[in-house]
C-alpha cells in the first residue's frame, strides 16, 4: 500500500501542485487548508507524511508541528516543511520545532518526490 | 486556478489595507496582508511568472519591515500598499493575458517601496532597450510604432490602395490600448478624494473596454482625473447636506466611455449640487469678464469655468478650488483636437462630456484653397459649404463680417486675411462659404475653392515652428505637398472673443482683426 501523505496548505493553487506532483509518484494525499484544521484531522488520516506550509493564517507551520510532536502517536512520523521562507533563522525554529526536513518554494516536483521517497525510505524500517 | 485565488488574494491584500488605515497597528491585519504577499510570491515562483514573483518579493520584504517595527503604518505606508496592491492586480492580468507590454515599471514601483522603507535602492535592473522578446510578443517602443503609423499614413495618403489602407489600419492597431488602463486609477482617486473631503461616494465605471489610441490615452489621464476631482470636491455635497436635500448620504459619479460616429466620447457625471449659474455669473462680473446687465447663455456662463484664474469655491480646499484645473482641462482636450460639452441641472447633478478623436494622427481632411495654397479643415468640423450670395454677407460694426445661414446669423472670417495671403477674388461671392461648427458654436470661413477630402497625416508646427496664430498643424498631401491645418477651435476662440464683447469687457479685446 503506498503512503499517505498529508498537504497542509492555504493556498489551494499550491495544494494542487503539491498534490499533482505527489499522486504522480503513486502517493495517497489528504489536504488540509490550516493547522488547525491539520490537528483536526491528523489522528484520523493518519498519515505516513506531512508537508506543511509555513505562513497560513490561525497556525503557522511551525507551530502545527510544535503541537503534532505532543502526540505520541506523531513523535516521529516526518514532517517536512514546504515554504518560500528559507532564512536560516528560520530554518532553525523549524527544526527546534520538530521538523523533519526543509522545503524551499518553488520547488520541482520530481525534487520533491526524491525527497519523500528518501525520507519515508529512512523512516520506514522502524 | 491561480488566476481566480491570485485576485482573490489581491482582494483581501487591498481590504487588509483599507483596514490597517484604521487601524494601524492591527497585528493580525498586517499579518493576513503580508501571507497574501507570501502566497502570491510562492505560487508566481513556482508558476514562473517571474514579474509577480519579483514584485512580491519586495513586498514581502517591505511587509517584513512593517512587521518588525521598523517602519510605521502611516497613511503615506498605507497609499504605497494600495498603489502595490494595483500594480499586483495589473501585473496578475498581463500574465493571464500573457501581454506582451507592462504597464508597471518593476524597478519603479519597487524602488518606491524601497525607498520609504529608507533602505539602500537596488541598482535597476537593465531595461529592455529597444525591443525584449517575451513569449512570442514583443515589446516596441512607441517611438517606433509612431514611425510606421506616419509611414503607413502617408503611404495610404499617397496610394489609395486597399492593402495599403490595410497596413495603415493594421498598424494603427497596434496603438490601440482599452481606456481600461485609464480607468484602472479612478476607484483609488475617489476614494482618497472623498476621504480627504468627508464625502461618501461610489464610482461606476462603464465602457472600459472602449479602444482608444495610446497617444489619447495617455493625454486623456490628466484631464479624466481633473474632473473626477472636481465631481468629488465641488459636485457632490456633503453627506448632511444630501440628507437635508432628500438624496442619499452617498454620492455617484459615473465615468462612462463609448465610440460613436468616429469619435471617442467620454462623460463625468455627478449626482450633486450642479453648476450655481448665479454664482459663476457673479464670479464673472466681479472679474469684470462680462457686465452685470449682460444676458447670457447657458454654454456662454459655463464656458467662464474653463478660463484661468476662474474659481467659485468657497473656501479653497487641499484638493481644488484654487482656480486651476479647468482651464487646464479646457486647454489639454483642446489640444487633443476634442472638445468639451457641459450638462447641469440645479440640486440634480453635472455631466462633462468630452468628445475625442479616435486617434491623434491621421485625420479626416477636407482640403481647401486660399489663394496659391492649400489648407485643411478637419471633416468633422464641417457642418456646410455655401456660395454666399451678396444678400447674405453683411458688415456689422468694428468692420466684423457677417454670413446669415438660413436666418442663423455668423461670423465671416475670410481665411486669406487670417493669414495675410492674397486670394484669388476679394469678392466673397466668388468665393465658397464653409461653414464649421464646434462645441456647438459655428462660424463661417470664407475660402477660395473646395478641394478634394482624404486622410492626412497631423504633424505637429510647434516641435519644428513656433505656434501660429489660425494654424494646428501641417501635414504632406499625396502628392508630396505641404498644406497647413486650420485651428478651427482657435479662430472660433478669436471671434468670440471680439467685438460684441469689447464694448462692456476691454480686458478681452484679443484676436487679431479680420
Amino acid at each position: 500500500m503506498s503512503a499517505r501523505i498529508l498537504i497542509v496548505e492555504d493556498s489551494p493553487t499550491m495544494r494542487m501542485l503539491i498534490r499533482s506532483a505527489l499522486e504522480e509518484g503513486g502517493y495517497r494525499v489528504a489536504e488540509s487548508e490550516d493547522a488547525l484544521q491539520a490537528l483536526a484531522v491528523v489522528q484520523e488520516v493518519a498519515p505516513d507524511l506531512v508537508i506543511a506550509d509555513v505562513n497560513m493564517p490561525e497556525l503557522d507551520g511551525i507551530t502545527l508541528v510544535r503541537r503534532m510532536r505532543k502526540f505520541p502517536a506523531f513523535h516521529s512520523v516526518p514532517i517536512l516543511i514546504l515554504t518560500t521562507e528559507s532564512s536560516d533563522e528560520a530554518k532553525q525554529r523549524g527544526r527546534a520545532a520538530g521538523a523533519t526536513g526543509w522545503i524551499t518554494k518553488p520547488f520541482d516536483p520530481a525534487q520533491l518526490r526524491d525527497v519523500v521517497g528518501e525520507v519515508l525510505r529512512v523512516k520506514a524500517p522502524q | 486556478m491561480f488566476f481566480v485565488e491570485a485576485a482573490d488574494v489581491v482582494r483581501h491584500f487591498e481590504q487588509g489595507v483599507l483596514r490597517l488605515e484604521h487601524e494601524p497597528t492591527d497585528r493580525e491585519t498586517l499579518d493576513r496582508i503580508f501571507r497574501g504577499a507570501h502566497t502570491l510570491k510562492g505560487l508566481s515562483g513556482m508558476l514562473r511568472y517571474d514579474r509577480i514573483a519579483r514584485f512580491t518579493h519586495g513586498l514581502e520584504d517591505f511587509l517584513t519591515r512593517l512587521r518588525k517595527g521598523d517602519l510605521a503604518v502611516t497613511s503615506v505606508v498605507t497609499d504605497k500598499l494600495l498603489a502595490a496592491a494595483d500594480a499586483l492586480a495589473t501585473l496578475i492580468r498581463e500574465a493571464g493575458e500573457a501581454s506582451p507590454t507592462s504597464a508597471v515599471d518593476l524597478d519603479e514601483s519597487l524602488g518606491m517601496l524601497q525607498d520609504l522603507a529608507d533602505t539602500r535602492r537596488a541598482s535597476p535592473a537593465p531595461r529592455a532597450s529597444d525591443a525584449a522578446t517575451d513569449g512570442g510578443t514583443l515589446r516596441v517602443a512607441t517611438e517606433k510604432v509612431d514611425r510606421l503609423v506616419d509611414l503607413g499614413g502617408e503611404l495610404a495618403v499617397t496610394r489609395m490602395d486597399r492593402r495599403v489602407r490595410e497596413l495603415q489600419e493594421r498598424v494603427m492597431n497596434v496603438r490601440v490600448v482599452p481606456i481600461q488602463h485609464v480607468f484602472a486609477r479612478l476607484p483609488r482617486l475617489v476614494r482618497d478624494l472623498a476621504h480627504a473631503a468627508g464625502r461618501d461616494v461610489v464610482l461606476q465605471t462603464r465602457g472600459e473596454t472602449t479602444e482608444v489610441d495610446k497617444s489619447v490615452s495617455e493625454h486623456i489621464v490628466d484631464p479624466l482625473t481633473h474632473l473626477v476631482r472636481n465631481a468629488v470636491d465641488h459636485g457632490i455635497e456633503a453627506p448632511d447636506e444630501r440628507e437635508r436635500a432628500g438624496k442619499d448620504r452617498v454620492g455617484r459619479i459615473d465615468v462612462n466611455a463609448y465610440q460613436r460616429s468616429g469619435n471617442i466620447h467620454i462623460e463625468v457625471s455627478d449626482d450633486g449640487r450642479g453648476l450655481d449659474r448665479d454664482r459663476i455669473r457673479a464670479q464673472a462680473v466681479a472679474g469684470g469678464l462680462v457686465a452685470a446687465t449682460d444676458v447670457l447663455g447657458d454654454r456662454e456662463l459655463f464656458a467662464f469655468i474653463f478660463r484661468p484664474g476662474f474659481s467659485t469655491a468657497d473656501r479653497v480646499s487641499e484638493i481644488s478650488g484654487r482656480g486651476v484645473g479647468m482651464d487646464i482641462v479646457a486647454r489639454n482636450i483642446e489640444a487633443l483636437g476634442g472638445s468639451i460639452a457641459i450638462r447641469t441641472e440645479h440640486g440634480r447633478g453635472t455631466t462633462f462630456h468630452l468628445t475625442l478623436p479616435l486617434t491623434l494622427v491621421i485625420l479626416e481632411a477636407q482640403c481647401l484653397r486660399v489663394g496659391g495654397g492649400v489648407y485643411i479643415v478637419p471633416l468633422l468640423s464641417i457642418v456646410e459649404c455655401v456660395r454666399p450670395r451678396a444678400s447674405d454677407l453683411n458688415v456689422l460694426l468694428h468692420d466684423v463680417e457677417t454670413f446669415t445661414l438660413r436666418r442663423e446669423v455668423l461670423p465671416l472670417i475670410r481665411l486669406h486675411r487670417v493669414f495675410s495671403i492674397e486670394p484669388a477674388s476679394r469678392e466673397a461671392t466668388d468665393g465658397l462659404v464653409v461653414i464649421v461648427e464646434r462645441d456647438g458654436e459655428k462660424v463661417a470661413l470664407l475660402v477660395d475653392e473646395l478641394l478634394a477630402q482624404q486622410q492626412v497625416v497631423i504633424r505637429s508646427l510647434e516641435t519644428n515652428y513656433r505656434k501660429i496664430e489660425g494654424l494646428a498643424g501641417a501635414t504632406i498631401l499625396g502628392d508630396g505637398s505641404v498644406a497647413l491645418i486650420v485651428d478651427v477651435a482657435g479662430l472660433l476662440a478669436s471671434s468670440r472673443a471680439r467685438p460684441d464683447r469689447r464694448a462692456m469687457a476691454p480686458s478681452t479685446t484679443t484676436g487679431g482683426n479680420p
